[in-house]
């Protein structure tokens, strides 16, 4: 029997919000929703095109407690079935928020979490104070992406 | 003929609704409970004039035509459908004493509006990757991919504060 969080998983992702996403080509969803392996999905987040980097990431999310909390997810080595190395996560211009997001070291989880107050793993242990970029119950799995999104098309995007 | 997955926005949350493209769009927003009101319009699609050219002070946009058929309206590229939208709206991005004011089509997403407003105050992309719209007065910092229809709640104005985005612990 699914669980409240997988059913909130599975609404969102035939949202709009996520789908329109999805034919803009912003990203892609890894698999169907049938094939999700509870908790844990993919998705391809389309970047800006740099030298030498991928045109898109592949994210492993940890959907666990989805809908009632903030979820985790890290980027994923498809082949290796694990987190891609640390030295080969998305660069970006030092002091940036995107460098902070991305950032695998100096943390709580590095190389397996995203270092943002919409991650769970980065909020234990912190104070993430302002309310305008916290968590809350309107950041679906669709917010997640288009954010990662903008990320890995801003200007401070250096590649990989 | 297949139906076409389509994406409806200003009638609460933006919703998925299938349709057929020979379908009428008055006949589809009927069904959704959708029609426009008086003195509200329906548009479709995405309208990008500000991003791709950003020096004119409106858009040229003529809402949809209720009677034609959502082949006829591209929508089977086009996708979106805005309805009780206003005509316009005015949007006014604030930022260290400036607020350039520009009118758009509600099928404007923000990232039109983001990229308007930096060219407007003259700030370089790469240095201002950092930031975003913050909308007045709720504090809320809309997606890039969100449509100004959704946002303005049937309303004809906007206010956005250009503010820097934070990861707010701060620590790198």
């Amino acid at each position: 029997m699914s669980t409240n969080a997988q059913r909130l998983l599975e609404a969102d992702l035939a949202g709009a919000a996520f789908r329109a996403g999805l034919l803009h080509g912003d990203w892609a969803l890894g698999g169907t929703t049938a094939e999700i392996a509870w908790p844990y999905l993919f998705t391809y987040v389309v970047a800006a095109p740099r030298p030498n980097s991928p045109e898109q990431w592949l994210v492993r999310w940890d959907a666990t407690n989805y809908g009632s909390g903030p979820i985790t997810g890290g980027f994923w080595d498809a082949q290796a079935n694990t987190f891609l190395a640390k030295e080969q996560w998305p660069k970006a211009r030092p002091g940036s928020v995107v460098a902070s997001v991305f950032k695998t070291e100096g943390w709580a989880a590095p190389g397996q979490g995203f270092y943002h107050p919409w991650d769970r793993t980065a909020l234990a242990g912190h104070t993430w104070t302002d309310p305008v970029w916290a968590w809350k119950l309107e950041v679906t799995i669709a917010e997640y992406n288009a954010q990662f999104h903008r990320w890995l098309t801003s200007e401070d995007y250096l590649g990989q | 003929m297949n139906s076409i997955e389509l994406f409806l926005h200003g009638a609460g949350r933006p919703v998925v609704i299938e349709a057929q493209p020979s379908d009428v769009l008055h006949d589809v927003l009927a069904k959704h409970d959708a029609l426009p009101r008086q003195g509200e319009f329906v548009y479709i699609g995405e309208v990008r004039h500000a991003q791709d050219n950003p020096d004119p002070e409106h858009d040229e946009q003529v809402p949809a035509d209720l009677a034609l058929t959502l082949k006829d309206l591209g929508l089977p590229d086009k996708r979106h459908i805005h309805t009780r939208g206003p005509r316009v709206i005015a949007v006014t991005v604030e930022f260290n004493g400036q607020s350039p004011h520009r009118v758009f089509g509600p099928h404007t997403m923000v990232e039109a509006v983001l990229v308007w407003a930096k060219h407007r105050l003259h700030i370089d992309p790469v240095a201002g990757a950092e930031l975003v719209l913050e909308m007045v007065p709720s504090g809320e910092v809309p997606r890039m991919d969100a449509y100004l229809s959704d946002l303005a709640l049937g309303s004809a104005e906007l206010t956005f504060k250009l503010v820097k985005e934070v990861n707010p612990q701060g620590a790198v």
